[in-house]
């Protein structure tokens, strides 16, 4: 499986570079290329003209640091332990002068404890250098990562989401560091971001992806207005499709969901605020958003996990507020997640019965349903008897729905259902959605890619930075300056 | 306090303070002191294999073995002096331990453990077929040895070797996880790919850790052999892999020395001490083996660690 095909990227010398595109583009993959933790067949990889062959190990030797996408933190060490593995290649100690604290060894662990201690505190560490990582909060991991980035005094920073999860003024030292780092010791700096906003306001130069391949490169004033960037984001138009499944919108519908200044997160994280939004009985409602923005949050903390914090969730008049996910599924919600998760090593008929766990139904009722869903996603129906590992992308979706809908929510929530599924499929989707939603099912989907969603759902909210912004018809929100200026920002 | 070199000076003295405890000790609790050094000296090991470096092994007993076995051998039947069997059984056993160390670049936990636990085997089945050399199944008889200047090996004096050395042991591997080596090996077992990046030679670390590990038990058992006089070749069983894993687990792993002390305390010397435990050792083995996990599951050890932690990273 590909998730680059002939993608080239070139850095300048001390430039702050960005790296975008959608999910799936291939950006980590890219950076785990440079880094030698992806498989590569063909093409080079050329450090100062010189072709190199990367290895994880050589990284440090060849002045490469690089950050991950969740800081990898060793949680049994120190934060200025974690900084001084950093320093291993500089050391020169082993077991024997390590255990008797040879004059070296002391002298050497000396001065580089005291580098470690300076460069935390100054990427803005201001806890006990010697606290254990395990129990710090997660700003602090980010700032230990990059110290230990650091302090092998790299040239090129390799640099995956480091904002995720960070609250304002974190990133903006963040910036300040980076930028910090370019302009007094001449770093090259490769950042891959989904905050698009905000790597237009920091880049020199920005590279767009798509589909593994790089598509556009330049300046971040060209690359926001250049033609193939945006489609990539907002996806691919439909043609026909479009009018074939004119909405009809519920006229004084009943709210069956409802929620009210809902607030959620993760850990000590709060990434929802002030959430408030319904979906009417058989609607199809759209929430729309960039990668980050919290659309799949909003949809897990509606079924319960995590629970809301603040606020209330209101299903056909009761309250959801502090139910675990069983209870939730049990009053009628179903939600497909983003992951679609079906079991593997069980063919698609073994996935349809043990989507109906717990439920009690007769045979005769267990087939009825299973023969409406084989109706409904006719891909299915050849597939019966195959391992759901072996099924494609767009029939593991298929079934994904299908498993839920096994138990007749009278609520469906998808989480991203198009995500990498090729456009023939998406169409499908699209059908068996407005099927749905005329046999009177309200539909709430996720989706950042809004053009599929447009004609068959009948409102649509924009989250953006884990808040409600915007609310009104599909049409609208659609339209390519709203949704540019939520994706690809306004640049100065 | 850190000076060049403080490690063996406080070693040297912690032996010599377990010295004077021996010697304080009447004769069968000396006795019992002597055999608890020899398992702290083996739980070190164990610990530093699992709980530093991450790796599971359950061939540590056939590393006693070696000890046990080969220095007695060449003692008996090469006639070589006890100064010199002891280090050719150890170095045998770092080397040996080196090879192991190989299998676990490819393994890790569970299959990894299986593949130590066949290793076990093979040995056991090398010590039983090992007709003059091994004692076959009945083991070898200790010949006496001296010493320069201490004169005659008498199980007093081994235990006060033991002591000493456990006292010096406990230091020093201590240090050496606190330093580059240690830090190394548990960024290893934390994020082995990010450590990896860092220029950490992984593969070279892992037989590193197998090695050290392998030599302390390999010395523990040169010891045991003398303590007891004999070799036995049924001491080496997966019932014994067990019993060091558990010292080490009851104990609490971590790069902290005070694990591989407690549990050996705990499991052995307790059950000794108190001859009313000691008539139900089973019963109370797995009682606190129970109580630890369910209610401390980094041991001891590691439950004072997080507790005394916690008060630290208040900001």
């Amino acid at each position: 499986m590909h998730a680059l095909s002939r993608f080239s990227l070139a850095l300048e010398p001390g430039e702050i570079h960005g790296l975008i595109g959608p999910n799936g583009a291939g950006k980590t993959t890219a950076i785990n290329a440079i880094c030698g933790t992806a498989g590569r067949d063909g093409g080079t990889i050329e450090l100062d003209g010189n072709a190199m062959d990367p290895h994880p190990r050589r990284l440090v030797a060849c002045g490469i640091g690089r950050t991950f996408q969740t800081p990898a933190i060793f949680f049994d060490l120190s934060a200025v332990a974690n900084v001084l593995v950093g320093a291993y290649a500089q050391g020169r100690s082993g077991v024997l002068r390590g255990s008797v604290a040879a004059p070296s060894a002391l002298a050497e662990e000396e001065k580089l404890t005291a580098r470690a201690v300076e460069l935390l505190r100054s990427v803005g560490y201001d806890g006990d250098p010697h606290a254990p990582a395990k129990l710090l909060p997660f700003g602090m991991h980010r700032q230990i990562e990059v110290a230990r980035m650091l302090v092998s005094d790299p040239r090129i920073l390799l640099l995956d989401e480091p904002t995720a999860g960070l609250a304002g003024h974190e990133v903006a030292r963040l910036v300040a560091l980076l930028r910090e780092l370019r302009t007094k010791r001449g770093v090259t700096i490769l950042l891959v971001e989904h905050n698009v906003p905000f790597v237009f306001g920091l880049c020199d130069r920005v590279t767009a992806m798509h589909d593994g391949k790089d598509i556009a490169s330049g300046t971040p004033a060209e690359i926001r207005s250049h033609e193939d960037v945006v489609k990539s984001y907002l996806g691919y138009q439909h043609g026909a499709a479009e009018s074939e499944r004119a909405p009809q919108a519920p006229r004084g519908g009943v709210k069956v969901l409802e929620l009210r200044d809902v607030a959620s997160g993760y850990g000590a994280t709060t990434v929802l605020r002030d959430v408030s939004l319904y979906v009417g009985a058989g609607e199809v409602v759209a929430l729309l958003g960039r990668n980050g923005a919290g659309k799949s949050t909003l949809l897990n903390t509606i079924v319960g996990d995590p629970k809301a914090r603040g606020g209330d969730i209101f299903w056909e008049g009761r309250s959801l507020r502090g139910l675990g996910t069983d209870r939730v599924v049990a009053s009628g919600i179903g939600l497909v997640p983003q992951d679609r998760a079906v079991i593997v090593r069980q063919s698609v008929d073994d996935n349809l019965e043990l989507a109906t766990f717990g439920l009690h139904l007769g045979r005769r009722q267990f087939e009825e349903r299973r023969d409406e869903m084989l109706t409904r996603f006719p891909r299915l129906q050849t597939r019966r008897t195959s391992f759901a590992g072996s099924l494609s992308g767009g029939e593991r979706q298929m079934l994904a729905i299908a498993k839920v809908l096994m138990r007749r929510p009278r609520l469906l929530l998808l989480d991203e259902p198009s995500i990498g599924l090729a456009p023939a499929i998406v169409n499908e989707l699209q059908g068996i959605i407005a099927a749905l939603r005329d046999d009177g099912l309200p539909i709430m989907v996720a989706e950042q890619n809004v053009s599929w969603l447009a004609p068959v759902s009948s409102r649509a909210y924009l989250i953006e930075g884990g808040r409600i912004v915007d609310e009104g018809p599909p049409s609208r929100l659609a339209e390519a300056e709203a949704l540019t200026e939520a994706y690809l920002g306004t640049v100065s | 306090m850190r000076f060049p070199f403080a490690p063996l000076v406080f070693g040297t003295v912690l032996g010599l303070l377990g010295i004077a405890v021996a010697y304080a000790l009447p004769s069968y609790p000396r006795f019992i002191f002597g055999e608890f050094a020899v398992l702290v000296i083996i739980t070190l090991g164990v610990n530093l294999l699992l709980g530093v470096a991450g790796l599971l092994s359950l061939a540590s007993p056939a590393f006693v073995g070696i000890g046990a076995n080969l220095s007695t051998a060449i003692m008996l039947r090469a006639h070589v002096p006890i100064l010199v069997s002891i280090p050719i059984a150890v170095a045998t056993g770092w080397c040996v331990g080196w090879l192991l160390g190989f299998l676990s670049l490819r393994l890790a936990g569970f299959y990894l453990a299986m593949v130590t636990f066949g290793f076990l085997d093979v040995f056991l089945v090398i010590l039983n077929e090992g007709g003059d050399l091994t004692g076959g199944g009945y083991g070898l008889i200790v010949p006496p040895s001296s010493l320069p200047l201490l004169g005659p090996v008498t199980l007093d004096v081994t235990i006060a070797i033991s002591a000493f050395t456990a006292g010096i042991a406990i230091v020093l591997v201590r240090e050496v996880q606190r330093s580059r080596i240690g830090r190394a090996w548990i960024a290893i077992k934390d994020a082995p790919v990010a450590a990896e990046m860092q220029g950490i030679d992984v593969a070279h670390l892992k037989t590193l850790a197998f090695a050290v590990s392998s030599a302390l038990a390999t010395l523990a058992g040169t010891y045991q052999a003398l303590l007891l006089g004999v070799t036995n070749p049924s001491a080496y069983s997966l019932n014994v892999s067990v019993a060091h894993l558990t010292y080490a687990v009851v104990g609490g792993m971590s790069a902290s020395i005070v694990g591989p002390i407690l549990g050996p305390l705990l499991l052995f010397v307790v059950p000794e001490v108190f001859r009313a435990i000691g008539q139900y050792r089973e019963v109370f083995y797995g009682a606190i083996l129970l109580l630890v996990l369910v209610i401390a599951p980094n041991g001891i050890a590691g439950t004072l660690e997080a507790l005394t932690q916690r008060t630290r990273s208040r900001p």
